[in-house]
């Protein structure tokens, strides 16, 4: 009787180096890629008001903000801002950013027209219906690229400059930025992240830097913008000057007399 | 048949080269796909883009170090194979590690053995196609080095057409070396098969000499 042949199949000893080699990308792609909420913020620009197509020398003060998935992502974002710093968050914080971007459209709208009829107020200029809904659907365009509300002092400040023909910047001398809502009664309304705003106009070499004056009036949680941008500009030895103001009236009094 | 002391390393490494090709592929048909339609990328190519980039990216470097342990290993079994091979595993090394220098030194390793092959009637038509493929290697080696450097040292973000072209120059690098890879291997078979056959025996009493591609590399050196 024969005995049984038995087919021993080998293994080629190269798929088994492969299969070992491509472990390590595959570990390192896996880890990268688990799920790791965090926000972050970074330093962003001071664009001046005239990329919104008012003429005017002052500057707004936006900054990055935002949500990364994973490892990989938080590494993207190190790279392409570096100063970024992140927080720990949970799976809903990408919905709560997108809600905010939503309500932060919304708001910023509402600001750009508050800031079109404050600045026509303080500089005694007054337009028709028409004008200032052309006007406020073209500053809309304009400013589609920024979400928040934190733009319309600055506008407003702009805007007081167009009509009155004015440079505060004293051509180009003093670089002039802020940061504050205009709201519908005047006044200049809290804004959020003062610390890394102060950080990005320090960065941008601005002398001025104008802040909701709401030391009185802060309803929400912790300390009031002007308390904190006090508290940032003294802690990290900012050269910048911090203004802080409650009305536009204030904002270009200051202003008038700096050219003076 | 000689046992090649880079048999199983060039498979290696031509398997790990394939897949290198194939994910440099997949992240230019994204970059494509981003310059196109930036929605459709962010919706549909974002996630799959970013695995690749970085599996990729990590896989290259082991595929650097499975190239230099090939390039030793082929240069052990030139020297087996053919006794007066000029160059040695490790100044084959050097040439290729030496920054600056292996801008002559690539090309003139790859240079050398196709001259190598292209000398032996078996493997010659390896060794003309190892010998054709030095300057596109070298040129893309250059012009992917020169543009991987700009794209890194670039403030602003980089125009889809840079990056495209940088994809195209980095998946024709891949295939280049995958291609020399599978043509070296090849005759180094070839000619490991020959090794391994009898000397032709010119004094047989038939008197015909044998053709001249059946006649083994160093019959020819001894005569």
């Amino acid at each position: 009787m024969e005995a049984p042949i038995v087919l021993k199949r080998r293994i080629r000893p190269e798929y088994v180096i492969v299969s070992l080699l491509l472990l390590i990308p595959m570990g390192v792609a896996i880890i990268c890629f688990l799920p790791r909420y965090a926000t972050f913020s970074a330093p962003g620009d001071i664009p001046s008001v005239q990329e919104l197509g008012v003429n005017g020398s002052v500057r707004f003060c936006y900054v990055q903000e935002g949500v990364v998935h994973n490892l990989y992502e938080r590494w993207s974002v190190k790279q392409a801002y570096p100063e970024a710093e992140f927080v720990s968050a949970d799976s809903s914080a990408m919905e709560e950013m997108e809600e905010m971007m939503e309500i932060g459209e919304s708001l910023r709208d509402e600001t750009l027209l508050h800031a079109i009829t404050t600045a026509e107020a303080a500089a005694e200029v007054a337009l028709d219906e028409e004008e200032r809904s052309s006007r406020l659907e073209e500053l809309i365009e304009l400013a589609g690229e920024y979400y928040g509300d934190s733009l319309g002092l600055m506008l407003a400040i702009g805007l007081f400059e167009e009509s009155r023909n004015e440079d505060f910047s004293d051509g180009g001398r003093y670089v002039i930025a802020g940061t504050g809502t205009m709201e519908a009664d005047h006044l200049v309304g809290s804004v959020g992240a003062i610390r890394e705003k102060l950080l990005t106009a320090e960065k941008f070499g601005a002398d001025y830097f104008f802040v909701p004056g709401d030391r009185d009036r802060f309803y929400y949680e912790g300390i009031s913008n002007e308390e904190e941008a006090l508290h940032w500009a003294d802690e990290l030895e900012l050269s910048l000057e911090v203004v802080p103001v409650d009305t536009l009236e204030e904002a270009v009094d200051f202003l008038q007399k700096l050219k003076e | 048949m000689k046992k090649l002391y880079s048999e199983v390393l060039s498979n290696v490494f031509k398997i790990l080269l394939t897949i290198l090709v194939s994910l440099s592929a997949i992240n230019l048909l994204s970059t494509v796909v981003y310059s196109v339609n930036e929605t459709a990328y962010f919706d549909y190519a974002y996630e799959l883009d970013s695995f690749v980039s970085l599996f990729g990216t990590v896989l290259f470097y082991i595929v650097l170090v499975v190239y230099l342990v090939w390039i030793y290993r082929i240069h052990m079994d030139l020297q087996s194979l053919f006794p007066f091979y000029s160059r040695s595993p490790g100044m084959a090394l050097a040439c290729n590690m030496i920054p600056i220098f292996n801008i002559y030194g690539i090309p003139s390793v790859f240079l050398r053995i196709g001259r190598q092959f292209d000398g032996t009637p078996s493997t010659s038509r390896q060794g003309q196609f190892i010998i054709g493929m030095v300057a596109p290697l070298i040129l893309l080696y250059l012009l992917d080095n020169s543009v991987s450097r700009y794209l890194a040292r670039l403030d602003t973000e980089p125009s889809a057409t840079l990056l495209i072209v940088s994809g195209v120059l980095t998946t024709a690098l891949y295939t280049c070396y995958l291609t020399l890879c599978v043509q070296i291997s090849r005759a180094l078979a070839r000619s490991a098969q020959q090794a391994a056959s009898p000397a032709p025996d010119l004094d047989a009493a038939s008197g015909i000499a044998p053709e001249r591609s059946a006649v083994p590399q160093h019959a020819y050196r001894l005569k």
